[in-house]
């Protein structure tokens, strides 16, 4: 018989290297004659879309469109160390990094303006759409382009450069206290089931995963996130299990150990809930493993509650199912 | 890979020459799901390769005073999407449906996965279900054989080195409806861990004939004729299904004795039942 069940999990998560580790990303932003800006940054994208995050904070940051934006990134022949895509930190850290060179740079042009401009500090200027403009006066206004220019012939870099690192502090190694990360993200995800009582396979249905992430400056990039690591827990929950004998992996293809196919990805409705996070660029913070915790646990409470027996080591095979339901009726028999 | 040598045939005729004139030493390629990966891991090292994906009289379905016959290099995409197949023997299209992927499924081909001869083969439960016969041509002549004799265990087959395979000749019984499942540990690119395909013939609400082929749960997908005898002459209801959900643990419990996936397999099999039973239901009414 075919039975459903719903099962909810709900995590915190500590981003960032954690425990006083070193936790540093560092950015350089220059803009250039024609209006443009060029950002290097360390961070590796590996298809979760921090090369779009960047040049979008970037953007906003200096005030013109993002299509004046050239980000090169991850080459170590001329980008500053940005420590590792992991942790859930690119968003968070190496954002912070790019928002601060950018913000420098910004004022080097800032500076340069005052003077044409002919205002007596910079406090009363900003740039928006591509042009430097007085707030209380904003007829009076000028190209970033034709400023940039103008800068530099006069002998100004209009390069910023930046490090951002993340707060943490270290445990009391004997006791294990303290608080090792900042922020922390949250998450809870619902699962819908389908669990077959006869063969013991586990369909799941859907999952519902809502994950405050401080601010999302990508919406498109942040549900997928949400949809590939709810993939990966579907994965953990139901199927992957690196198999060892005497210290030797029996699995090590992708033929044998097993991760979720796209007819094995349950429908995925993300839902964002945005916070604000003081210290995050713009607000944000990372949402890459914090996608992946909730899902496993929520479908493991989903088979409990389609069927009444606890699963309690991972993965929760047909097999495992199976035997735990046959020896749920002997003790009731 | 090691250097191999390759022939194209266009005609049915060069490659029986080639498979004569190479012996034990050629091998038949077709789809090369399963050969090209034999070929990497060592498992065979032939001197040469006979590809027979271009004899256009290797393809095609036709369907011949009640029976089906099947050319050897069509593909699983083809026969799952067949007119033909899909209204007289669904239990075959439901079986080459959940073959690997998109790409296997393209590329695989009904003949190789006979003579690939694996416990798992995903068609084969459902060509043995039909009565399946293999046509095989060699220089020296023709002849037909079951595929449950054509069958000797696991990777092997009755068929000699000079041999191809033509064809399959499928048998449904007239009116009959049927129905395939296959149990993996995912949706696709799975390996049946239980397969079964089962044919009905109803008259009124009794059944009048009925045939039971199971897979992976043998070295090769046989005929359950012990369940098809229970299941001639009965009502088609509830009470007859739980019978026959029951006698099938028992086949299974006998045919897997103590091999690890027993305990597992002897339950699991209820629900595979159950499930080719539901689509004979679906169908049955259509």
């Amino acid at each position: 018989m075919k039975k459903r069940g719903i099962g909810m999990a709900s995590i915190f998560y500590g981003t960032g290297y954690g425990n006083g580790f070193p936790d540093v990303s560092s950015a350089v932003v220059e803009i250039h004659d024609d209006g443009s800006a060029t950002v290097l940054t360390g961070a590796a994208d590996c298809g979760q879309g921090s090369n779009t995050v960047l040049a979008q904070i970037a953007a906003e940051e200096l005030g013109i469109p993002i299509e004046k934006i050239t980000l090169i990134s991850a080459d170590t022949d001329c980008t500053p160390d940005a420590g590792t895509t992991a942790a859930t930190r690119q968003t968070y850290t190496s954002g912070n990094a790019v928002k601060l060179a950018a913000a420098k740079a910004k004022k080097i042009l800032l500076d340069f303006a005052a003077g044409v401009l002919a205002v007596n500090t910079i406090d009363g200027l900003d740039i928006k759409d591509g042009y430097v403009y007085v707030k209380t006066f904003p007829q009076k206004r000028i190209s970033v382009a034709e400023l940039a220019s103008h800068a530099r012939f006069k002998g100004n870099r209009l390069i910023g450069e930046a490090s951002f690192t993340t707060h943490s502090t270290m445990v009391d190694p004997e006791t294990g206290q303290g608080a090792p990360y900042y922020p922390y993200a949250f998450a809870t995800q619902i699962a819908e089931v389908e669990v077959d009582t006869e063969t013991g396979k586990v369909e799941v249905i859907r999952i519902v995963a809502a994950h405050d992430v401080g601010r999302a400056i990508n919406k498109i990039a942040v549900e997928g996130q949400i949809q590939g690591g709810v993939a990966q827990g579907v994965g953990w929950a139901l199927t992957e299990e690196v198999e060892l004998k005497n210290g030797q992996i029996q699995n090590p293809s992708f033929t044998e150990y097993l991760i979720p196919t796209a007819l094995d990805v349950p429908e995925v409705t993300p839902v964002i809930v945005e916070t604000y996070e003081e210290t995050g660029p713009y607000g944000a913070k990372g949402v890459g493993e914090p996608a992946m915790l909730p899902t496993m646990p929520a479908i493991l409470n989903a088979i409990y509650n389609a069927v009444g027996v606890r699963i309690t080591e991972l993965p929760a095979t047909p097999e495992k199912i199976l035997k735990a339901l046959k020896e749920k009726e002997q003790k009731n028999a | 890979m090691q250097k191999v040598d390759y022939f194209r045939p266009e005609t049915i005729e060069e490659a029986l020459e080639l498979l004569a004139a190479g012996r034990e030493e050629y091998k038949i390629l077709a789809g090369g799901t399963d050969l090209v990966l034999h070929l990497r891991e060592r498992k065979v090292s032939p001197k040469a390769l006979v590809d027979i994906t271009h004899i256009s009289a290797l393809k095609g379905i036709r369907e011949e005073e009640g029976k089906i016959i099947i050319k050897a290099a069509t593909t699983f995409t083809e026969v799952a999407s067949s007119t033909i197949v899909l209204e007289k023997i669904p239990a075959l299209a439901d079986a080459c449906k959940v073959v690997g992927s998109p790409q296997i499924r393209n590329q695989g081909t009904i003949g190789g996965n006979i003579v690939n001869a694996s416990p798992a083969a995903d068609s084969v439960p459902a060509l043995v279900l039909f009565d399946g016969v293999a046509r095989l041509t060699s220089k020296r002549g023709t002849r037909e054989i079951l595929l449950t004799e054509l069958l000797q265990g696991v990777g092997k087959t009755a068929i000699e080195p000079d041999e191809l395979l033509e064809e399959v000749i499928l048998t449904p019984y007239p009116g009959s409806v049927s129905g395939f499942y296959k149990l993996g540990r995912r949706n696709a690119l799975a390996i049946a861990r239980i397969s079964g395909a089962v044919e009905l013939v109803f008259a009124g609400s009794k059944i009048a004939k009925a045939r039971v082929a199971l897979g992976s749960v043998a070295p090769n997908p046989f005929r359950a004729t012990e369940l098809e005898q229970f299941l001639n002459g009965r009502e088609f209801n509830e009470e007859t299904k739980e019978e026959l959900i029951a006698l099938a643990k028992n086949l299974v419990a006998d045919k897997l004795g103590s091999r690890a996936s027993a305990p597992y397999k002897r339950e699991a099999i209820a629900g595979v039942m159950r499930e080719i039973l539901n689509r004979i239901e679906q169908r049955r009414g259509r």
